[in-house]
């Protein structure tokens, strides 16, 4: 992959991060709030259900006093009916929350990705991009809205419990909460342990992943070195140690459960002698005490959620400074028409457009180590034909780009009728070039879809037009849904020259003055290269263009033929000059007419 | 059905008697913890209460003890709270117990399915293989066994959990009072039922959800490989729209699944509560009224807590193992397709490299034959070029030596030995074969060439550099022409790490490497399988040179267009549509009318079209 210029991996300080953070939520103030009082009221059932325990027990079941019994049963009702409500209203708010965060920061990423220039794609995989856009985003907005919730409610429940006690008895409240320092020491190291013993687990995990893959996908060159026991022996190996490893890590974590669960019983069995001992004294009543029994096994909930969110939100901070690092990135490429920040020169949109270029000493590098142009100078007059031919890595796909503007020139311009290309509107300069890349990018969907993207507002009968030019038509007619046949995820339900000519009707539908063409280095099969390079004569007609050209068809055909080499430009002119001269041209030519030749005869042996 | 409790039973050999245990451990835990809240209620009611004297009824649960020992014991209130610690300790030792024994035995089972299923993948025919999708292997040997190993390793203790108590909390809150039983357990087959529905039901909305996901990763993976003709077309409001759509309707149907959650949590809450409230309303009515002790209220209280909320979870483990079923028949349909067969009695002869084909056919589906009626002869240590277009036959022949394919009919004999009494790992440690595209291993670049060195692989792991394997080695990078780039190209040299987690080779390099692998076999037969594609002209020369200074010791097999290739093979041959059309030296063949020729004329030709445009 070409890199250029560093700027990768720049990290959004964390303030900023809560600042942007907090802008995406503003739109869900009024959630926010809601999700506030519900979680304070859920947590305030909770924390009080012993209440109801104790008064049942106190009042009715020793007090023998049935006044008020009525209300007591409707106050139970209706403290199971609030239970439900609010489980009800933290799901569907934080749902709201969470769903809505997440749309809304994919939806801006988005955007602003399609701003950003090649570089920055260049040095990023797609699978990174996918990954911030949809993993990262998911979790940061779950951890976002689900663990506000858990620790409002946590907080919430470990503050009330803690006054419910008090007021009811403080002696009782300090014996019982001596186990809180404790537990919650060992709630945290718990934390920290497993989340680091099941990062060991997913490592090893991941190992295992891919070990089988490398058995799956190596399997037929394992059977030809005869290695299957020993591929067996290195696989069984490490899911040996897989085993061990998630053994072990479920041993140290099963330890937790037992442990929480003896301090939490402590807690209670202190409640109960000291209450209970306050009861015979009648310092404490019945309930009172039943109370504080509950109380006390309940309090490692609330804990546990609290430190379950910590290491969630470390997590999730990551991911929202990778999330943000790629919304700040500076689009390289700026654009005058719409961009405000643009440096101020006048946009002057081109009049009467012929298609003549001109790269004038342009300079430019992928990265400064190594420099793809140097001094580049070149006149394509209007409606010219350039074949650029050479080696790989010569720089032919530079040129175009530079000439899309995928790239800027680091020195040196690109002039359209006089006019720096940078002074245009980015789309309307664009709008003047038709691109054919080598392997045509094909959207899902229909064959007429992706003609249409060429031009939106196209009629279905342009649509037609436009494949009859490019020799499309036929082969799509033969397909068995015609126009609306779904050519698959990047086309793949079409063979390359069949794709091939589906983005040439493409191009032949938007129209432009010059016309980019990477030819195909594979070979496509004999009947649909013919109909390519009839399609080719009739577009390429009355148009400047660029051809990356590979076959000797192409190239005889070109105005003029480029030649280049690590050095630069090593020859141009028309075939027959080259021809002439019998120099890097004339092997090349030599070369190719041999394979091609030599291809369609084993072609043709096989009719 | 059979068949599969028998293959679960296969799969869980050596790790039953964990989940036995697990199982065990259950049961007597949840005793453990039934033990507390009688505990409690003993405490609250006859330690502290003295007997009736909260008006209780007597009960047949309370242990008989004389007035004295109560009041020994009212004066140490804290024996009764050890009580509750050593039963707590108990019930956390057996949980522990549980959850080691669940895992060991989840674990041991995911081990053993894993390598079994490893090794059959890799014992599987070559053309079975070819038919198989490798991510769809690899899913099945990765996620689907990972939830067979979840569901075995909490589910169904889970399971078996809920069951035991249940089971075990019923007959002491019977015991301890039955009107009070049926009150406690008056809503839970409501909780029951609704989560059994909800859990089967809610999977659909989650498909529809996933659904929705999927198609908004895809328009996000399609616009990110596709940027460039996106923004060649200034199609970028476009695709703003498109992905708009898409993350909106994915919103809205996690938006619908939130909805249908958040009712059945809801709701489920509201019964989970009504009823522990149901217990405390009933409970205090009849305490007051003399029914009920205060200690049994508080019990009864614990007991519904135990099992209310366990019982909103059966759902989802009945649901899960409706996703474990389906994951083991996707293992069971691999585990099915037939390994490779050796023939009974397989020879091992010494093999020097003579090969007949005599009447050679194959087919790969039957009627559609890819070789026809083959026959040639090639002595040891001569050189073949095969030449034809793509699906001329060319691979499949080549395929037939190593026994990767099996011919139908006619017969293959290796140094007078009919090729399918051979033994199939041994003919192939003899024959050295290098793909068009071939494969490297996660390993070293040193451990990827000396993989195919018999003499150093006898024990896996790393390889030890052994003066005598370094030579030998040595020997191989040479012909390969390989150690320059090896020794200029990666800081690491030899020990550059290769694959996901190393550098990634060229197309070229590849081929070269894979040609060192080969050779170090000291092979009697090599088959270079059109494996000098990528490599340029000059280091094919190069190569070839060398491979011919090693000639009279190698039969080699060469599949290629190039004609330099060709003219210096001992024998050509030329493959159309699975004939053998023509076969000899090249000097023979290019005095022979027929595609040879033709492409040898080539060459001529190329003057001549040049005179005959530079004359127009």
């Amino acid at each position: 992959m070409q890199t250029r210029r560093d700027q990768d991996n720049r990290t959004v300080a964390k303030a900023a991060v809560l600042r942007k953070l907090l802008g995406y939520a503003r739109p869900y103030a009024r959630q926010f709030l809601a999700l506030l009082l519900i979680m304070l009221t859920y947590a305030g059932l909770d924390a009080a259900m012993p209440l109801l325990t104790r008064a049942a027990i106190d009042r009715f079941a020793v007090g023998d006093d049935m006044r008020g019994f009525g209300w007591f049963a409707l106050v139970c009702f209706l403290f199971a009916l609030g239970r439900g409500l609010t489980v009800r209203g933290m799901i569907a708010t934080s749902g709201i929350i969470y769903t809505g965060l997440g749309h809304d920061i994919r939806r801006d990423c988005f955007n602003h990705l399609q701003k950003l220039s090649f570089s920055f794609f260049d040095q990023r995989a797609v699978g990174w991009l996918m990954a911030r856009l949809t993993s990262d985003t998911q979790e940061l907005s779950r951890t976002f809205a689900w663990g506000l919730a858990d620790l409002i409610d946590g907080l919430g429940k470990l503050i009330m419990m803690s006054i419910i006690m008090f007021v009811l008895d403080p002696l009782l409240a300090l014996i019982v909460l001596a186990v809180v320092p404790p537990l919650a020491i060992m709630i945290v190291i718990y934390q920290a342990v497993t989340l680091r013993l099941f990062r060991e687990v997913r490592r090893a995990n991941s190992e295992v992943t891919g070990a089988f893959n490398e058995g799956v996908s190596g399997a037929r060159t394992t059977k030809t070195l005869v290695r299957e026991d020993a591929a067996l022996e290195e696989f069984s190996q490490r899911t040996a140690h897989l085993r061990d490893l998630s053994i072990w890590a479920a041993r140290k974590s099963a330890l937790y459960f037992p442990a929480v669960l003896l301090l939490g019983t402590i807690g209670s069995a202190l409640a109960l002698w000291a209450g209970g001992s306050g009861v015979i004294a009648d310092r404490v009543t019945y309930g009172t005490l039943v109370a504080f029994i509950a109380y006390a096994v309940s309090f490692f909930r609330p804990l546990e959620d609290i430190a379950r969110r910590f290491p969630q939100l470390q997590s999730a901070q990551a991911g929202a400074e990778r999330i943000f690092s790629v919304l700040e990135t500076e689009p390289e490429i700026r654009d005058c028409g719409t961009d405000p920040d643009a440096p101020p020169t006048e946009a002057r949109p081109l009049k009467n457009f012929d298609g003549g270029v001109e790269f004038r000493n342009v300079d430019f590098a992928y990265s400064p180590e190594e420099p793809v142009l140097r001094d580049f100078s070149l006149r394509a007059r209007a409606g010219e034909t350039l074949a650029l031919v050479g080696e790989t890595g010569v720089g032919k796909t530079t040129i175009v780009s530079l000439l899309c503007r995928f790239y800027e020139p680091d020195r040196g311009a690109i002039l359209a009728q006089g006019v720096d290309y940078r002074s245009l509107p980015l789309a309307e300069w664009r709008s003047q070039l038709g691109i054919v890349l080598q392997d045509p990018h094909l959207f899902s969907g229909s064959i007429r879809d992706n003609i249409r993207y060429g031009r939106l507002d196209a009629t279905d009968r342009e649509i037609e037009d436009a494949a009859r030019v490019a020799n499309a038509h036929d082969f799509i007619m033969e397909c068995h849904s015609g126009y609306d046949f779904q050519v698959g995820e990047n086309g793949a339900h079409l063979s390359a020259g069949q794709k091939q000519l589906i983005a040439l009707a493409r191009v032949v539908l938007a129209d432009p003055k010059i016309l980019i063409l990477d030819e195909a280095t594979s070979a496509v099969d004999t009947e649909t290269e013919a109909l390519l390079q009839s399609a080719l004569d009739r577009v390429l007609q009355d148009r400047t263009s660029f051809v990356i050209a590979h076959r000797l068809s192409t190239i005889r055909r070109a105005d003029r033929i480029l030649l280049l080499n690590a050095e630069g430009l090593a020859e141009q002119g028309s075939h027959r000059e080259l021809i002439r001269r019998r120099g890097a041209y004339y092997r090349l030519y030599s070369s190719q007419f041999i394979e091609e030749r030599e291809t369609a005869l084993l072609a043709k042996s096989e009719q | 059905m059979r068949d599969k409790l028998k293959f679960i039973g296969e799969i869980m050999r050596g790790s039953r008697a964990h989940f036995a245990v697990a199982a065990a451990a259950v049961a007597v835990g949840t005793l453990f913890s039934y033990l507390i809240p009688l505990i409690v209620r003993f405490t609250i009611d006859t330690v502290i209460g003295g007997e009736g004297a909260t008006g209780a009824v007597a009960d047949s649960f309370s242990p008989e003890l004389s007035p004295a020992t109560l009041a020994w014991l009212r004066d140490r209130l804290w024996l009764c709270g050890l009580a509750m610690v050593g039963c707590a300790a108990l019930q956390g030792g057996f949980d522990y117990l549980r959850a080691r024994s669940a895992s060991v035995a989840s674990e041991t089972m995911a081990f053993n399915l894993r390598n079994r299923l490893f090794d059959h993948i890799g014992r599987l025919g070559f053309q079975t293989l070819n038919t198989l999708d490798t991510g769809d292997l690899i899913q099945r040997g990765t996620s689907d066994l990972q939830t067979i190993r979840q569901f075995l390793e909490s589910q169904l203790v889970e399971v078996t959990r809920v069951l035991i108590m249940v089971a075990a909390a019923l007959p002491i809150m019977l015991l301890l009072s039955p009107p009070m039983t049926a009150v406690s357990t008056a809503v839970l087959p409501v909780v029951l039922i609704g989560s059994i529905y909800y859990f089967f039901r809610v999977s659909h909305h989650y498909q529809a959800m996933a659904e929705s996901e999927a198609a908004m990763s895809n328009v996000l993976q399609e616009n990110l490989t596709g940027i460039r003709t996106v923004q060649a077309f200034c199609r970028e409001p476009y695709e703003c729209e498109k992905f708009g759509l898409a993350n909106l309707t994915y919103r809205e149907r996690m938006r619908d699944m939130m909805r249908i959650v958040s009712t059945y949590w809801g709701f489920s809450a509201f019964l989970c509560m009504g009823q522990i409230c149901l217990v405390l309303v009933v409970g205090a009515w009849w305490a007051s009224r003399g029914l009920l002790t205060i200690g049994t209220l508080a019990a009864f209280l614990t007991y519904v807590g135990m099992l209310v909320w366990p019982i909103r979870q059966l759902g989802h483990a009945l649901s899960e193992a409706g996703r474990a079923n389906v994951a083991l028949n996707r293992i069971q349909a691999v585990l099915h397709k037939p390994e490779e067969q050796n023939p009974a009695n397989p020879l091992r002869p010494p093999i020097r490299g003579g090969i007949e084909f005599r009447n050679v056919s194959f087919a790969y589906e039957p009627g559609y034959p890819a070789l026809k009626d083959l026959s040639f002869t090639v002595e040891p240590g001569q050189t073949v070029a095969i030449l034809g277009r793509t699906g001329s036959g060319k691979s499949t022949l080549v395929n037939l030596l190593p026994r990767l394919l099996d011919y139908a009919s006619g017969s293959i004999r290796i140094d007078g030995v009919e090729l399918n009494r051979i033994e199939r790992e041994w003919i192939r440690s003899h024959i050295g074969v290098v793909l068009q595209e071939p494969f490297l291993y996660s390993k070293t670049i040193r451990e990827n060439i000396a993989l195919g060195d018999p003499r150093a692989h006898r024990s896996p792991g790393r390889i030890e550099p052994g003066a005598e394997a370094k030579r030998r080695m040595m020997e191989v990078v040479k012909i390969a022409d390989i150690h320059r780039t090896i020794e200029n190209t990666f800081h690491e040299g030899y020990e550059t790490m290769l694959g996901e987690r190393g550098v990634t080779l060229s197309g070229g390099q590849r081929q070269r490497l894979a040609i060192a692998r080969a050779l170090i076999k000291d092979p009697a037969i090599l088959i270079l399988d059109d494996s000098l594609s990528a490599v340029d002209a000059e280091t094919d020369r190069r190569i070839q040179g060398a491979l011919r200074q090693r000639r009279g010791c190698t039969t080699t097999f060469i599949i290629s267009h190039r004609l330099s290739t060709l003219a210096r093979a001992d024998l050509v041959l030329v493959l159309q549509h699975g004939h053998l059309v023509q076969q000899g030296t090249h000097s023979q063949l290019i005095r022979e009318p027929g595609l040879y020729q033709r492409i040898y004329q080539i060459q001529n030709q190329l003057e001549a079209d040049l005179q005959r445009e530079m004359a127009d």
